[in-house]
Order: C-alpha cells, then structure tokens, then sequence
C-alpha cells in the first residue's frame, strides 16, 4: 500500500524543544501587560458606552437601575446596572453572547453585530466624541 | 504537460488526505459554533480545528495549510448561515495569520506545543484587532486580551497534543509513512 511520507521528519515536530523558552517568555511578558493594561480597565466611577466608534451614553455606576441604549431611535438593548456592577440585557443581536458576564468581571462589554463597546471610566476623563453625536448621561 | 501515473496516483493519495483531514476541520469548525465561546465576543471560537490544520502543515506543508484554513472558514461559515458575517471575517483572519506564524515558527525548527500555543494566541489577537477595526471602531477590546492569552495557551496545547496524537496514530495504523 502506497503511504503518504509526512513533509517534516519526526525529530522537527517533537512536542518540546529548549529554544521553545522564548516563546513562552513572550508569551509570559504579553500576559503581564494584559493583566496590568486589564485591571487598570477596572477602575472608575462611569460607564461609557460607545456605538460605531464614538461615545454615546455616560452613566454613574453608583445609580441602579435599567439604562436603555438605542441609536437612530432602534433599540440595541438594554444596560442592568446593580450594585457598582453592570451587564447587558435584552439584546437585539442575534446570539446573545453580550449578555454573559459582568463589566467588573471582564472590563469590557462588546456586542460585536451592534458594534456597541461598554467600558468604566472615570468622572474626569476627557468625553473624545469626534462625530458630533449628542451624549446622554444618567 | 504530462505527469507520469506515479506522480498521478501521489498527487491523487496527497489529495485525498487534504480532503479528509479539511472535512475534519471543517466538522469542529461546526460543532465550535454551538459551543459557548471562551470570551465574550461575537464571532470568536474556541479554535479546536487548528489541531486539524497543524496536522496539514506537519503531513504537507504551508500551501495545503493555508487552502485547508480558507476552505474550513468558508464552508463552515456557509453552512452555519453566517458567510460574510463578522464571523466569517474574524475567523478568516484568525486562520491565515495562524497559519503563516505556525508555519514560521515550523520552519524555525521550535516545539510543536510552542507553535500550536503561538498559533493560536497570533488567531486571537488578530481576530480581537479584526474585531476592533472593522466592527467595534474601539482599542478598548484590548481589555480582553488577558482572556485571550490564557484561552490561546490552553487551546494551543490541546492542539499539539491532538495533531501530535494523531499523526503518531496514522503511522501506527500505517497510512502515513
């Protein structure tokens, strides 16, 4: 029976090599970033939601309650803001995959078909809103 | 140009591998879309069938990689009704980038885990930018890429081990030589 030769010989794909440590130190440095760059995401007293790009809504995160987001009066859904927490229900899109965790769990929110991102920031920071587009807050 | 029979019937048997081994990939690439994803993150899978591509690249080579990638995203986006959806751009990107690193990092002589592990972590990071650019219009998805290592280590390992599995098996049952 004719068989087929694997292109690389079996001593090129063994599962550990020594210089395979560099990958994984990269590896380690970009995962120090992330979990620095992660939980600075956490630190704020706002909710900045952004559609298409540009911010939209601010709301405190001290206030409870049901947030409505829309643009262009179509509902998108709808922002549950509990106890300095917040997620998204009541969804538009059709998966539904923006309703699972929290903001305080991941430090970010994205419903990707609604192109809709939810974020903390702080009171101070500077509101960039280049389109124009009025801000609501709450 | 003619090609003599015993090339034909190589190119024939080297076909037939490519067309079972996608068909696989294709396949987890289906049953991936009923799975929860790892973030929360329309369009981002787990990435299970790049241990199906990975075996490609180690049985044949870069070419058949990328046209197995290509075709996994393709067939399964058009199966799932979602062709041409962010999905079917996330995964598009996530595969061809993944393809090209694992393969560099092949040829670079490195460990099947750490090019599986590689692999997968280059698919995620380009699907979250991809995501970024072209859908979200925001950096700020970037708070997710912590989420992104731990799930392209932990994937990229069940990976290698797959394809190293695999391919171990396919000598032992002696289709692969």
């Amino acid at each position: 029976m004719r068989r087929l030769k694997t292109r690389y010989k079996e001593n090129q794909w063994v599962l550990f090599k020594k210089r395979d440590v560099f990958i994984y130190a990269l590896l380690c440095f970009f995962l120090i970033v992330a979990i620095y760059y992660g939980y600075n995401s956490l630190n704020g007293s706002m909710i900045e939601v952004r559609i298409n790009g540009s911010i939209h809504y601010r709301f405190s995160l001290e206030e409870d309650g049901i947030k409505k987001i829309e643009t262009n009066g179509k509902k998108l859904m709808e922002l549950l803001i509990d106890q300095g927490d917040a997620k998204i229900i009541n969804s538009q899109c059709p998966l539904h995959l923006c309703e699972r965790g929290s903001l305080k769990q991941s430090g970010v929110l994205v419903c990707v078909p609604q192109k809709v991102i939810i974020t903390i920031a702080n009171q101070n920071d500077p509101v960039q809103n280049s389109d124009g587009i009025d801000l609501i807050t709450g | 140009m003619s090609i003599g029979k015993e090339e034909k019937s190589f190119l024939s048997l080297k076909l037939t591998y490519l067309s079972v081994l996608t068909a696989v990939a294709i396949t987890i690439g289906i049953l991936e879309t009923v799975i929860p994803p790892p973030v929360p993150l329309g369009g981002f899978k787990w990435g299970f069938s790049n241990s199906i591509i990975l075996m490609i690249l180690i049985i044949m080579g870069e070419k058949e990689g990328f046209t197995a990638a290509v075709l996994k995203v393709v067939v399964s986006n058009l199966l799932t009704g979602r062709f041409l959806g962010p999905s079917f751009f996330l995964g598009l990107g996530g595969s061809l980038s993944s393809v090209y690193m694992m393969s560099m990092l092949m040829k670079s002589k490195f460990g099947l885990i750490a090019v599986s592990v590689f692999g997968s972590f280059t698919s995620n990071l380009v699907q979250i930018l991809l995501a970024a650019m072209l859908f979200i219009g925001s950096l700020k998805v970037f708070y997710l890429s912590g989420y992104i290592i731990g799930v392209g280590v932990f994937t990229g390992f069940l990976n290698a081990i797959i394809a190293y599995g695999g391919i171990k098996w396919m000598k032992q049952i002696d289709i692969l030589s």
